[in-house]
């Protein structure tokens, strides 16, 4: 077992000192940070913890968290992680896309995306919302939600049906 | 399973294990000593077909060997590399093609004759659902036809949903045929309505000559080669076809001779003619009359709707049935030239972020409103691979001059334009299957490929992926307009036949699959008829 050599709270300190604006201890940064270190540690991050951050802010900004789980809770952020490990094409457009964000955000309300509060993080992606950017995280965003076990079962998706399949399929379905 | 030396001349090597095992089959079972070989692997469906569409879109799907010209961009449709081919991931829909088919240019007034007529082909089409084990009910049917071999599958709660639709509009239905077996039949067992038969049969109940006619090939003596991939096809002297040329699973170059062979490679066949140069055959093999790649025909005109409905309609179980010819003959009253079927889709067919995608329904909580529990409410119509109508004089299939596949072989190039009369279609089609989803209730309607985002981008000036190119090594009774005749052999390469819809001649209004097997079986039994005239010397 690796002992982890990165102390969270001196990341807190050092990202609040930095003007980074992040709220020491929400839950989904920490999420965020446990999952960055976990890919770094690994080589496997294709997303810098700043860049997960604000992805993790979109993502919950797209599909919210109400009564039934999100984004956050289906793990769209390790998702899209591993799908930008996978696939170098996609990377400029993300890192140029954060870039974006984070330029507008600043320019409208004087700090980065991770640092707005959700109305005004909403209305800096309603200004985005026709650009390939938004397109392509909205479209990740989905693949990873209805991906997981979590999303799954929001959208109603059944998974497998053998071995015993379904009878009576004539007849509408039970729980209607 | 028996093998056969390469320096052994077998009767016939066949290129591909789909078409080519329904072939292999026939062939074996004549007597004839057979190798198949197929680029692909041979899947157990008990183990290595399961109920999870992204497991298996990564196993099975690759894209076809060709890039896009004209009006349409990219790498050819989703096929299935793989013995058995895209009978691998097809829903088993399983039309005859009625007799104004096969006399489109008389009796529809575009497309060409075929030369041969629905009566010509009957015996083989009765041949070929005997072997996949197809349902349905003669009695309901379009067209007066003989019994079906099986009885004709429940009609689903969801279809029965949407029927109320079709009622409405006074439109008739019936239930498709299907390659799928009701009961328990020739060894497989009866489907048990899973809904993954786009993601692999795990029952075998689902037709697919991985199945239904490989492993009878086999007993009857053929051998399967996985794993190889075929170059080029080889010609002698004497203007036959004496073997081929392969890459084996180790990627070391392979021959095997052969006194005849059997082009099945999947579309586009012209690709593989193309690649066997030769100072006979300067053009490509058996196309010495320029024919080869020419007279291609796609489906521009189809398109699909999607509703979801206020109550829970599961149509993941199962698959859709329901089916709508009131629209298949060409009537130029409605603005364009040809028809199209309607029929429901299941919701199987389509993985949610799919549905999602195309029903462009915008994010945040209003978004996460939709989201909850859309899937099960979901059904969709479409019209599939019905569309048929005139094909744009430019289409036309070469070999790209620079793409190659992993093989380092030049890749196709496929040049498909859409005509008019196909953007009249679709917009046609796209009413018809919007009123339907209203009549029956639907409160939210989506066109699929028209959204593909978050929000709704107006995409109805855009040109969509024509899909199923046919024709390029169409059939036909004249040696030069046409590369080969009613037994799928080549005009000018007399040991030389193709399989697959490359042969076709004009389309018609469902999948072209029985069809496809029925040609098979057809020439399958004028090979074994003549099989001394068609040899090469040995």
């Amino acid at each position: 077992m690796k002992t982890k050599t990165f102390s969270r709270r001196k990341f807190f300190q050092k990202a609040a000192a930095g003007g980074m604006g992040l709220a020491m201890g929400t839950a989904l940064s920490e999420q965020i940070v446990d999952l960055w270190v976990a890919k770094a540690e690994h080589g496997a991050a294709a997303l810098d913890l700043h860049q997960m951050l604000t992805l993790a802010a979109i993502a919950a900004q797209i599909i919210p968290t109400d009564e039934a789980p999100g984004a956050r809770e289906a793990g769209v952020v390790d998702y899209i992680n591993t799908k930008l490990k996978d696939t170098p094409s996609l990377r400029s457009l993300y890192q140029n896309g954060f870039q974006e964000v984070d330029n507008l955000s600043t320019s409208k309300f004087s700090g980065p995306f991770v640092s707005l509060d959700p109305r005004q993080q909403t209305e800096v992606l309603k200004s985005l919302e026709s650009s390939q950017f938004f397109a392509q995280v909205w479209k990740d965003t989905v693949e990873g939600f209805v991906h997981s076990a979590v999303g799954k079962k929001v959208v109603g998706y059944p998974g497998g049906a053998q071995p015993h399949g379904y009878h009576d399929i004539a007849s509408p379905p039970k729980n209607s | 399973m028996k093998t056969y030396s390469q320096k052994e001349v077998v009767d016939a090597c066949i290129v591909g294990g789909a078409i080519g095992g329904v072939m292999a089959r026939n062939l074996a079972e004549g007597g004839l000593s057979v190798v198949v070989l197929d680029a692909g692997p041979r899947w157990n469906p008990a183990r290595d077909f399961v109920n999870d569409p992204w497991e298996m879109e990564k196993k099975m799907e690759r894209r076809m060997p060709f890039l896009y010209a004209g009006d349409a961009t990219g790498r050819g449709e989703l096929t299935v590399f793989a013995v058995g081919g895209r009978m691998n991931h097809w829903g088993a829909s399983t039309p005859r093609y009625r007799p104004a088919v096969f006399l489109s240019k008389t009796m529809q007034g575009f497309g060409n004759d075929w030369p041969l007529t629905y009566d010509d082909l009957l015996p083989a089409y009765q041949k070929a659902e005997r072997e996949f084990g197809v349902s349905g009910d003669h009695t309901r049917y379009p067209f007066p036809r003989d019994p079906f071999p099986l009885p004709v599958h429940p009609m689903p709660y969801a279809d029965q949903v949407a029927k109320k639709g079709f009622d409405a509009l006074g439109l008739r239905t019936f239930l498709g045929a299907h390659g799928i077996v009701s009961q328990a039949y020739a060894g497989r067992p009866a489907c048990n309505y899973c809904g993954f038969c786009h993601y692999g049969c795990p029952t075998n109940s689902k037709a697919n000559p991985l199945v239904t006619h490989i492993p009878q090939a086999i007993s009857a003596g053929a051998e399967l080669r996985t794993g190889c991939y075929v170059k080029e096809i080889r010609v002698d002297q004497s203007r036959r076809a004496n073997g081929v040329v392969y890459v084996d699973p180790d990627g070391k170059e392979q021959q095997q001779k052969a006194r005849m062979v059997i082009v099945a490679s999947g579309p586009p066949l012209s690709r593989l003619l193309l690649l066997s140069k030769s100072k006979l055959f300067p053009d490509g093999l058996a196309n010495n009359n320029g024919q080869v790649g020419k007279n291609v025909f796609g489906k521009g005109g189809t398109a699909a709707v999607w509703g979801i409905y206020e109550q829970r309609l599961e149509a993941y179980r199962g698959f859709a049935t329901l089916n709508c010819y009131d629209f298949i003959e060409s009537d130029e009253k409605r603005g364009f030239v040809g028809g199209f079927a309607v029929g429901t889709q299941a919701a199987g067919f389509r993985r949610p972020e799919q549905l999602i995608e195309y029903a462009s329904p915008g994010w945040g909580p209003e978004f996460k409103t939709f989201l909850k529990d859309f899937y099960p409410h979901c059904i969709g119509l479409n019209t599939g691979e019905s569309s048929v109508g005139p094909a744009h004089e430019n289409n036309r299939v070469d070999l790209h001059p620079e793409a190659k596949d992993e093989w380092d072989l030049p890749l196709a190039r496929v040049a498909m334009y859409r005509t008019e009369s196909d953007r009249a279609m679709r917009k046609f089609s796209i009413k018809i299957m919007t009123d339907i989803h209203q009549a029956a209730g639907a409160k939210k309607i989506f066109v699929e490929g028209e959204g593909g985002g978050p929000v709704p981008i107006d995409r109805s000036t855009e040109d969509r992926q024509p899909s199923y190119l046919g024709g390029d090594c169409r059939m036909g009774k004249d040696p030069k307009t046409s590369v080969v005749n009613s037994y799928s052999q080549s005009h000018e390469v007399k040991n030389l036949f193709l399989l697959g819809v490359s042969t076709m001649v004009s389309g018609g209004h469902g999948p072209v699959t029985l069809t496809l097997v029925a040609l098979a079986n057809r020439a399958g039994e004028y090979i074994l008829k003549n099989k001394r005239d068609i040899f090469t010397t040995a």
